[in-house]
């Protein structure tokens, strides 16, 4: 797998809309990678996307949506904070299956038929799931983020986010 | 076309656009898509031959609820075929390929939930275990 690089800055919340766009590429990536019978470069794509966003998860629950309730007089409906939340458990619930699923595909070659079309129909779901949720953090989260939290508590957040999605990149290429 | 005569040809179109879909996961190129349009082809005249046999619709709300699914598969049909015809205009690739496969995906969703409202509207055509095997 050629080198990631991962080059997004975060001057706005609404950067991260940016990150949202790697989760996306990456799993396209992933995707292509099984269409070609390479799995184990499927599976760095996938490693990547999960660490990433099991990183995204914690993020918005600690420092995120903690600014979101604090800054934001009246929450809209549609960015209810339990959306976020409830989605980005099933999200990783999901992913966390696929992440199995394929360790087994590697691991176990004979014993794990690789059935292309449910595989895939399982990635569509979650390539749904992602458009949904991204579009709720575009909407909502990142927009009303940029909006109402003041410059010095955005400085201090947004560049601690930035240099962690960096580390996790950094430490999922670097495994053997 | 009678229901039970539309029901086998609706459940033969799933299976056969399976076995297609992992042709395209395979080997992505012009030829499986071509297949698969004239399979949906294939099915749109068919769903269109079974909408001509349901008259008078509002008279029987099952009916109605059939006829209503009939008139969004083939407004869905045509759209993938504008799809697949946009793609056969340039190269293909895996992109192209998923792309198709993910709409052929939510398309099939929607044909299994027609095919059940189908079969309970149409109970005596009964499902694929009660029917004789081809053999």
């Amino acid at each position: 797998m050629t080198p990631v690089t991962f080059d997004i800055t975060y001057a706005a919340f609404s950067d991260m809309d940016r990150l949202n766009r790697f989760f996306e590429e990456h799993f396209v990536a992933h995707q292509i990678a099984i269409m070609h019978n390479r799995l184990e470069q499927a599976m760095r794509h996938l490693e990547l996307v999960f660490e990433l966003y099991r990183q995204h998860e914690q993020d918005t629950d600690r420092l995120l949506l903690p600014l979101y309730e604090k800054y934001v007089r009246q929450i809209p409906e549609g960015g209810a904070v339990l959306f976020f939340v409830r989605e980005h458990h099933f999200i990783m619930k999901r992913l966390s299956e696929l992440i199995r699923h394929m360790g087994k595909l590697l691991l176990d070659p004979e014993g794990t038929p690789l059935h292309r079309v449910p595989l895939f129909e399982e990635h569509c779901t979650i390539k749904d799931m992602f458009d949904h949720h991204h579009a709720r953090d575009r909407y909502f989260l990142f927009k009303y983020l940029d909006e109402y939290v003041p410059r010095m508590e955005k400085e201090a957040v947004l560049p601690e986010m930035e240099a962690r999605h960096r580390e996790v990149v950094r430490k999922v290429q670097e495994q053997p | 076309m009678t229901a039970p005569a539309f029901i086998a040809a609706t459940r033969n179109f799933l299976v056969e656009l399976e076995r297609l879909q992992e042709i395209l996961l395979q080997q992505p190129d012009e030829a499986i898509f071509q297949r698969i349009r004239d399979l949906q082809e294939q099915f749109l005249q068919q769903v269109r031959a079974f909408a001509s046999t349901l008259t008078n619709p509002l008279a029987d709300p099952g009916i109605f609820l059939i006829r209503k699914q009939n008139e969004l598969i083939q407004q869905h049909l045509n759209n993938l075929r504008e799809r697949i015809d946009l793609h056969l205009t340039s190269d293909i690739t895996p992109h192209k390929a998923l792309d198709v496969f993910d709409h052929q995906f939510r398309f099939k969703k929607v044909v299994q939930k027609h095919l059940e409202d189908l079969e309970h509207v149409f109970p005596a055509c009964g499902s694929p275990s009660d029917q004789p095997s081809a053999d």
